[in-house]
Order: structure tokens, then sequence, then C-alpha cells
């Protein structure tokens, strides 16, 4: 855990605002990025990632420290939106759907032509995985977080984290048709 | 290039600043009063639903231990003002005062039988016990008892203790 985030987190449970917003803060970016990559589009992201927090701080109230970071709460939260989204819409995503001025990509800082033009490719690959993939790749790869903090968020063991992480990267590979790329 | 390092480029992704502090304006401005009271209501139930447990797991526990009796997991007030050794003193004793009086009866009306002066002893010695005991009725008794025995030759109505009585009865 940060330092002094208990002693936020402890604030923000007893009702205190700017406690919370420190805490938002900290963590909006990488639930934002968590859940762009998933759903490929800046505007439903912004959306989620906002209903996110905003059912965080209506529910920070009956928050358990667990032995996990505040965050593994946050992105179990982030999970269950996205889910909730997709159920709502009833679409799939693919690249001929996608608003191109949407595209996650522009949002990608200090990156030249041909690197954003992989990072495309890559988002759209993810974008067709399975949701458990998805979660396993952004979680370890993009986010890199520790084994024991993506088992705990998306509520498996470590060992079937691993095994997840190996056959995700493997779809994504053969998804991309890129055998260029190294694991 | 490596797989790893490609999807590392998306750490990159940041909100839009604008949007970031709209968001967290309205956030922070939403209302918190049906939190805090629907807070208190899962407090409670909370603590309900933990007593029940708890009762719940002593209640198997006293079955368990308790043999699943139903008499004895039910009613176990009952058993437990009764006291069965005592009880039982107590019935051995009755029994050991019906024995006695089984055993004087016979041996009275043998010895009035077997000898003449055995038996006048013997009523002598078993109207002083009737007089010791019943003040009222024992002269009545008493004399009855004499006028049935009046053909012994040393038939008479001096006072005996119990001992004296006894021993005469050995004699």
């Amino acid at each position: 855990m940060i330092d002094g985030e208990e002693q936020l987190i402890r604030s923000a449970v007893g009702g205190d605002s700017s406690a919370f917003g420190s805490l938002y803060d900290r963590y909006q970016p990488a639930i934002y990025r968590f859940i762009v990559v998933k759903v490929g589009s800046r505007e439903e992201a912004e959306d989620i990632t906002h209903h996110v927090f905003l059912s965080a701080w209506a529910n920070v109230g009956s928050y358990k420290h667990r032995g996990h970071p505040f965050s593994s709460w946050l992105y179990q939260i982030a999970r269950n939106m996205v889910i909730d989204h997709y159920r709502a819409k009833h679409d799939d995503i693919s690249l001929d759907k996608l608003d191109p001025d949407s595209s996650i990509i522009p949002s990608v800082e200090h990156v030249d032509v041909a690197m954003k033009m992989r990072l495309e490719k890559v988002s759209a690959a993810i974008a067709e995985l399975k949701p458990d993939y998805q979660d396993v790749i952004i979680l370890r790869f993009v986010e890199d977080l520790p084994l024991k903090e993506v088992a705990a968020i998306l509520k498996k063991s470590e060992g079937a984290i691993k095994l997840a992480q190996h056959r995700a990267i493997k779809e994504l590979k053969k998804k991309l048709g890129d055998e260029s790329l190294e694991e | 290039m490596k797989l790893s390092d490609i999807l590392k480029q998306f750490k990159t992704i940041q909100p839009d600043a604008d949007y970031s502090r709209r968001s967290r304006a309205e956030i922070l401005l939403s209302p918190q009063n049906e939190r805090r009271t629907m807070r208190g209501v899962f407090a409670f139930l909370h603590i309900i639903e933990t007593g029940a447990a708890v009762a719940l797991v002593a209640f198997f526990i006293l079955m368990v231990t308790r043999g699943f009796s139903p008499t004895r997991s039910v009613a176990p007030m009952q058993y437990a003002v009764i006291d069965p050794v005592g009880l039982h003193a107590e019935a051995q004793a009755i029994d050991m005062q019906i024995q006695l009086a089984d055993i004087v009866y016979p041996q009275v009306t043998s010895t009035a039988t077997a000898t003449p002066a055995a038996s006048a002893a013997l009523t002598k010695a078993f109207a002083t016990v009737l007089k010791a005991s019943k003040a009222s009725s024992s002269a009545a008794v008493a004399s009855s008892t004499m006028a049935a025995s009046t053909s012994a030759p040393a038939a008479s109505t001096t006072s005996l203790s119990v001992d004296q009585a006894l021993q005469q009865l050995t004699q």
C-alpha cells in the first residue's frame, strides 16, 4: 500500500470527500486505461470510468480492507461496469464498427506513427479476446501488476492467472498473425 | 519487437484533463445521506446475522454432545431438579421400615403361641412402647392387649424402657 493511503481510505470511508478526491486522482488514470483498452472507445471509457468512481464514492462506506490494495476494489467495480455496458449494448466490437474519432490511440503520447499503427492493431486484437484474457493482459502487461494482486482482482488463484496469461498471450499473437513478435 | 514492450506503450494513455476535472467535481458533489442510512441498516442486519449464526452453532453443539435425545435436550431442567441418589436412599429407607414391621409381627405371634411366659413379657414390652409413642390412644390399646393376655401368670403394667423391653425379648 502506498504511503498515507491507509489514512486516506479511512477518511474516505468516514465520508471525507477530499480524501476520496485524492484517491480519485491517484487511481483514475489506471482505471480509465483498463476500461479504454477493453472497450476500445474513449467516450465510452470516460462514461464508464465516471460511473465506476461514482459507485465507489457511494459505496466506500461499506469498504473493508482485506489485505489487498484499494485499487483491487476499484478494478472489480470497473470489470462489473464493463460487463454491464456490454450487456446493455449487445454489440460486438470490431474495427469496422469503431468510430475513428473515438479511437484510443490518439491519447497515447510520445510515440511515432509506426508505433501508433502497431498499437491500433494490437488494441483491435485485444478487443477480440475473451474478457478474462483481456483483463489478464491489461493488468499484467499494461499496468504491470503482480500476480497476487491480479488474482485478487479477478478472484482466481495465482496458478490460474499464470495459465490464463500464457493462453491470452498465445491467443493474442495468433490474432495478430505476426510471427516477428516475441513473447 | 517484443509483444510485452508494445503492450507497455498502452500505459502512456491518459484521460483528458478537462474530463477528469469535471468528473471529479460531479462525483464529490453527489449526495451521501442515502449511503449513511444504508450503512446503518446493513450494520444492524450484520449483527442479527452474526447472532443467529452463533445461536445455531450453539444449538447444534448441544444436540451433538447430548446425543440427539429430544427429551434430554428440550427439558433438561426437569431432570436436574430430581436427585436420583437421594431418591434411591429414601426408597431404601422405606423398604427397611416395612421389613422391620414384617419381622416383628411374626415374632410376636410365634412367641405368644410358643410359651406363655415369653408371651407375657412380650405383651408387657409392646404395651410400654405403645404408651410412650401414643399418649392418648395407647391406654385403650394397652388395656385391650392386657385383657387378651390375662391368662399369663406374670402379667403386669409396669413401665419399661425400649432397651429393657428388647432385653426381655431376647431372654
